[in-house]
């Protein structure tokens, strides 16, 4: 890949078409396509000049990125400025004389005509412009003489063939339409609307559908200049194979061409989104605090906690914090859905309990507060539960409150685990009512608090067994007297050992807080 | 860009060679408008050593056929080829111009 950097004056322009041009003979490009990838990007090149930058001083990236195969090349213009998709720029006049003629939109089109392919994309800030250019063009039949000899036209038995005209402004044929026929362009030129491509005299379309067994057009079809075409069925096209093998072979090939330009570009995109969820995961985990132990110099308690995220984004969090100096708030949650829009709302979710915790409130009346707040705007109906609790670590104190999550265990220092008191309120975000209520007791030195999400006591095995709440109780009781860690690990390894390698479809989040006694009178394990 | 003039009776001929672009493009409506105050009614442009020609280039072009006839002027280019002649084609501007071969062919039409 070769990149170049430009102010965006019209001084460069010679250095961009310079750049382009080299680019092109070392190639392998023959000369009179290398002028027209030249013109093509000297068309995006001082529109981005004129009018990407109307504050002053910008930037030109442009980047040739040669393709698998010899003789293609993927042309990216890239800028800083103004938003602008130069595929929106409507066909240029053609028809009017002389005196009437404008010449808005002139410079896209013969881009656009030139290229095999114009994509545009707004990213970041940025303009990026992409041209494909592959080595095979037929060449419009106007100038068929500008063209070396090796070029052919295509060999077609028009009279075996259907004539069918059309005017400017009709539609051929839909994406999703049955793709019952093939065009040759004798006269005239169309568009193909998704993605910008220009067909004109001379070329094929359409030969796709009648040859791959989708039977589908995957794009749509509108005549730009009136159109003459001849047109063969699926039912007659084997009889002109027949009749030309030569042809047969022709068209063939050229699907087999477009097929694969299709596919590099559907994974391309595919590729794109990946990374997106990729970063969408590894924004959800860094919100997370994971550093441990979070309070090294606080005796009164350990706390440990993992969250182990499925192949897809998921919505579970964990949080804790102090509210003040010997009040410490522990979240666990687990926002409806999957994917990027969970991870945007887990986000929110977790910003706003701290902020409403922070502010000294029971924990009732915390999730009351971020219930209000998340139910106007909620069209996607989204919701979250949530178990929050606030531990007084002086003086043992807990309280805590549910919002439609797995009730947290708590272990009475005999090492058995039992399910804490209270009621499951509801879940935070679609419903007006509040039934939070507070609920507290005092823990003892030695007492340990689990919190958890469903992806625990939901992980299935081979056989669609259920984890289950039982097997979590019986788990979390078989342990002698372990750190948080050591806890949290032993039922990490319990829970793989069920699921024996079927893959994980929630995110599993497990949060264990150890009461060690107030300071002073704390004492380490 | 490189521009020559040279008079054949009362018609002008204006050799345009090198590459008519958004950089050659002023340059190129500065001499239209000295052709256009010589009153120059018939006007040949030899696009023979024309090599390459942009949107800016045909904005240009349709300028000084505008210009050229409102004051009944004739105008015929002669000579596109190559790149050039692909853009005239793409463009339409095939169409609203008089084509011709060569400069003695456009002469010939006059």
């Amino acid at each position: 890949m070769s990149q170049i950097k430009l102010p965006a004056r019209l001084e460069s322009l010679a250095g961009a078409l310079r750049f382009v041009a080299d680019r092109a003979a070392e190639s392998g490009f023959p000369a009179f396509r290398a002028k027209e990838i030249q013109l093509a990007v000297d068309e995006a090149v001082v529109n981005i000049i004129r009018h990407a930058y109307p504050a002053g001083a910008g930037e030109i990236v442009l980047r040739w990125r040669e393709g698998a195969s010899p003789g293609r090349v993927t042309i990216e213009i890239e800028d800083t400025g103004i938003p602008f998709d130069i595929r929106s720029v409507p066909p240029p006049d053609r028809q009017s004389a002389l005196n009437d003629r404008k010449v808005g939109g002139l410079g896209v089109f013969l881009m656009t005509s030139l290229a095999d392919a114009v994509d545009y994309r707004r990213e970041d800030g940025r303009n990026i412009l992409t041209l494909v250019f592959g080595p095979d063009k037929p060449a419009p039949v106007g100038a068929a003489d500008a063209r070396g000899p090796a070029d052919d036209g295509w060999n077609f038995p028009l009279g075996s063939m259907t004539r069918e005209t059309y005017q400017k402004g009709d539609v051929l044929f839909r994406a999703g339409d049955p793709a019952d026929k093939m065009f040759y362009i004798a006269r005239g030129s169309l568009r193909l609307t998704e993605i910008g491509k220009v067909v004109r005299e001379g070329e094929v379309i359409g030969e796709m559908g009648i040859l791959s067994p989708f039977q589908v057009r995957t794009a749509s079809a509108v005549c730009e200049e009136d159109l003459e075409a001849y047109t063969v069925g699926r039912e007659d096209i084997v009889r002109l194979f027949a009749r030309d093998s030569a042809l047969a072979f022709r068209i063939v090939h050229l699907c087999v061409q477009r097929f694969i330009e299709n596919l590099r570009a559907e994974t391309e995109a595919k590729e794109r989104i990946q990374s997106e969820l990729r970063i969408a995961r590894d924004i959800q985990a860094g919100m997370l605090p994971r550093v441990f132990p979070p309070f090294p110099e606080r005796t009164e308690f350990d706390l440990f906690a993992v969250m182990e995220p499925a192949r897809e984004v998921g919505g579970d969090f964990y949080d804790f914090f102090f509210i003040d100096d010997r009040r410490l708030c522990v979240v666990a949650g687990d926002v409806s859905g999957k994917g990027v829009p969970a991870a945007l709302f887990m986000a929110i979710c977790k910003t706003l309990l701290k902020t409403e915790a922070l502010a000294g409130r029971p924990p009732a009346d915390v999730l009351a507060r971020v219930n209000r707040t998340l139910l106007p705007d909620n069209e996607m109906l989204m919701f979250v539960t949530v178990a929050l609790l606030i531990l007084d670590v002086e003086t043992g104190e807990l309280a805590y409150a549910n919002g439609g999550h797995p009730q947290p265990f708590v272990s009475a220092g005999s090492g058995r685990f039992a399910v804490l008191d209270g009621p499951p309120g509801v879940v935070l975000g679609v419903v007006d009512a509040c039934p939070f209520v507070t609920t507290r007791r005092l823990l003892s030195p030695g007492d340990t608090v689990f919190l958890y999400t469903d992806g625990v006591t939901e992980a299935t095995d081979a056989e669609q067994r259920l984890f289950s709440d039982a097997r979590l109780q019986a788990a979390l009781s078989a342990g002698g007297a372990e750190t948080p860690e050591a806890l949290i690990g032993r039922l990490r390894d319990a829970v793989r050992d069920f699921t024996a390698g079927t893959p994980q479809s929630d995110d599993i989040t497990m949060v264990a807080l150890a009461y060690r006694g107030p300071a002073g009178a704390a004492r380490r394990d | 860009m490189k521009i020559e003039t040279r008079k054949d009776g009362g018609r002008l001929i204006v050799s345009v060679g090198g590459r008519l672009d958004a950089v050659a493009a002023p340059e190129f409506d500065r001499r239209s408008d000295e052709w256009l105050a010589e009153e120059t009614s018939a006007l040949v442009l030899d696009f023979g050593g024309l090599e390459y020609i942009s949107s800016a280039g045909l904005r240009s072009l349709l300028l000084l056929g505008k210009k050229l006839s409102a004051r009944k002027g004739r105008i015929v280019i002669a000579g596109v080829k190559d790149v050039v002649k692909e853009v005239f084609v793409i463009s339409g501007f095939d169409s609203i111009f008089t084509v011709a071969e060569s400069v003695d062919a456009a002469l010939s039409r006059m």
